[in-house]
């Protein structure tokens, strides 16, 4: 990429102002700052899409000098893209390890693209609503986030500019297996369609294991919050299909939309229960949740997380007032380690963080 | 090369039996190779005796390889090494490990077969007197079974359908 390309990959993602005594954060997606009928339930919906240039290999066989091509066939096509006008792109080569942290944060890259060193770039729509990792597991893997069940959203979006790039590279593609992959679990429409539900209370109830059994474990995957492999955090599940090949995108998509409605129903019918016979303990979890965080010296990310996701459902059953139900997803992310750097502007220790994190929660929910 | 075990299809696959100090290589079809139930294309008999093809419903797992080159010819890859990462190196993977390939496919997906949307050079548009006729075919195939002739025409009826409207349904790609 030329210097005048790269002019802006170390600039923050987000701006920061102050209301009140209170810092927010602006630039998020919209995943983050809008809410549809199911978000009591359903935080977002993702779909990614996988694509690979023909007559290249692909990222884990190829070479340095190829993955720098793949990078500026991938750039070179994005900037036709009228869906991709105003883009920020991020290269590798730009990229310290704590901002890539931040971008997996706000769900922008996985983990595993950081990680990797090799020549790789990142795009992120104006708006944060969609990004395209180039050189990951497949040269681009595309990403789409929505707010609450706005699955149909997402795809219309993803669709798009995964037609404009399209008419700019060289898809691998064969009739019998569609869309060729580094991994042949993702073959096919090469499409994850992945929903992010909040479960408190069905976990209260100790029923997650009953709801989720309903579905058929070869075709739905289950999984914590920063996907394969990594724990439940603040009831919080992703959802997502298993199965690419054989299977059309809207089957797919109509398929996880059907799951989202049936866990939904679960949650609304427990944290009815819970309301109807478990009022005080509600009451009280709620309150001694607030007071951890009104008093609380140290917080860990953890600790935060099943916290706020405390404090969400109190929200969403009328126990508490005067903060936006939204904040408390906004929080979910801000309390992570890279952003709370990135608002305080220093590079802490772990326990320091702790400190700071708790200060952050204080700040944000407590100061009158 | 003729199957060995059933003596009337063409040989697609090679299976090596292997014990402590022979090795005999057998040839057979992908209608046998599957009629016997050998999934795993890991080999991991380390001892099995007497004749192969009486012992086939009882062998755990034999090795199975495709009678063509054990790598890839643009990116390396051996099968042995997909094994390890799951993870092909190129498109020619597909094609050099087709015959391993598709048995995965089917446990993993239940289909070796892709039904979903298609980049724009494998989309076929026709005008609006033609589709009819491409309908019409359609039926035809549909009764006389022909499934595979069915499912290219239904995509260019789905590819026509697209562009004439404007107000485009993303998912019929």
């Amino acid at each position: 990429m030329s210097r005048d390309q790269e002019r802006n990959v170390l600039a923050p993602v987000a701006d920061w102002e102050v209301a009140g005594k209170m810092k927010i954060a602006t630039g998020f997606g919209s995943w983050l700052t809008s809410k549809d009928e199911h978000s009591d339930v359903v935080i977002s919906s993702r779909i990614r899409l996988a694509r690979n240039l023909k007559e290249r290999r692909f990222p884990n066989r190829a070479s340095k000098d190829e993955l720098e091509r793949v990078v500026t066939l991938a750039w070179d096509a994005c900037k036709k893209c009228p869906s991709l006008d105003r883009a920020r792109y991020v290269s590798s080569a730009n990229l310290p390890r704590e901002e890539g942290q931040f971008f997996v944060e706000r769900r922008l890259a996985s983990p595993q693209f950081i990680d990797a060193e090799v020549p790789s770039m990142l795009v992120i729509s104006p708006g944060e609503t969609l990004s395209i990792m180039v050189n990951e597991e497949d040269h681009l893997r595309l990403q789409c986030l929505a707010e609450g069940l706005g699955i149909d959203k997402a795809w219309d979006y993803i669709s798009k500019v995964d037609d404009e790039l399209d008419s700019h590279l060289d898809f691998c593609y064969t009739r019998e297996h569609g869309y060729l992959t580094a991994c042949p679990t993702n073959l096919g429409t090469a499409m994850r369609v992945s929903i992010f539900v909040h479960l408190p209370a069905l976990a209260w109830e100790n029923k997650i294991d009953d709801v989720m059994k309903k579905f058929p474990e070869n075709e739905i995957a289950i999984r914590g919050f920063y996907g394969e492999g990594t724990e439940i955090i603040g009831n919080i599940y992703q959802i997502s299909n298993q199965l690419t090949l054989g299977r059309t995108e809207k089957g797919v998509i109509e398929q996880i939309y059907h799951t989202a409605q049936d866990l939904v129903m679960h949650e609304r019918q427990a944290r009815k229960s819970l309301m109807r016979n478990f009022r005080l303990s509600l009451d009280d979890a709620v309150g001694r949740a607030v007071g951890i965080i009104k008093y609380a010296q140290l917080i860990s990310s953890f600790e935060a997380m099943n916290l706020l996701s405390t404090l969400r459902l109190g929200k969403e059953l009328g126990i508490l007032n005067g903060v936006k139900n939204v904040a408390y997803d906004q929080l979910m992310v801000l309390i992570q380690p890279a952003h709370l750097q990135k608002i305080y502007k220093h590079n802490f220790s772990a326990d320091e963080r702790d400190k700071v994190r708790a200060d952050f929660l204080k700040h944000c929910l407590c100061s009158s | 090369m003729i199957c060995q075990f059933c003596n009337s299809h063409q040989a697609t696959v090679s299976i090596r039996q292997v014990d402590d100090e022979h090795q005999v290589e057998y040839n057979l079809c992908q209608r046998c190779i599957e009629e016997k139930g050998i999934r795993s294309p890991e080999f991991i008999v380390s001892k099995t005796s007497g004749n192969l093809f009486a012992e086939l419903s009882a062998v755990d797992a034999i090795s199975v390889q495709s009678r063509a080159q054990d790598s890839c010819d643009r990116c390396g890859l051996t099968w042995r090494l997909f094994q390890e990462s799951g993870i092909f190196g190129c498109e020619s993977c597909y094609d050099m490990f087709k015959v391993q390939l598709n048995q995965i496919l089917c446990k993993i997906h239940g289909s070796h077969q892709h039904i979903g949307s298609r980049p724009k050079s494998h989309r076929t548009v026709v005008n609006h007197e033609k589709l009819d006729e491409i309908k019409f075919q359609l039926e035809c195939a549909i009764a006389e079974q022909d499934f595979e002739l069915a499912a290219q025409l239904r995509d260019v009826v789905k590819d026509t359908q697209r562009q004439q409207n404007q107000n485009i349904d993303g998912i019929l790609r």
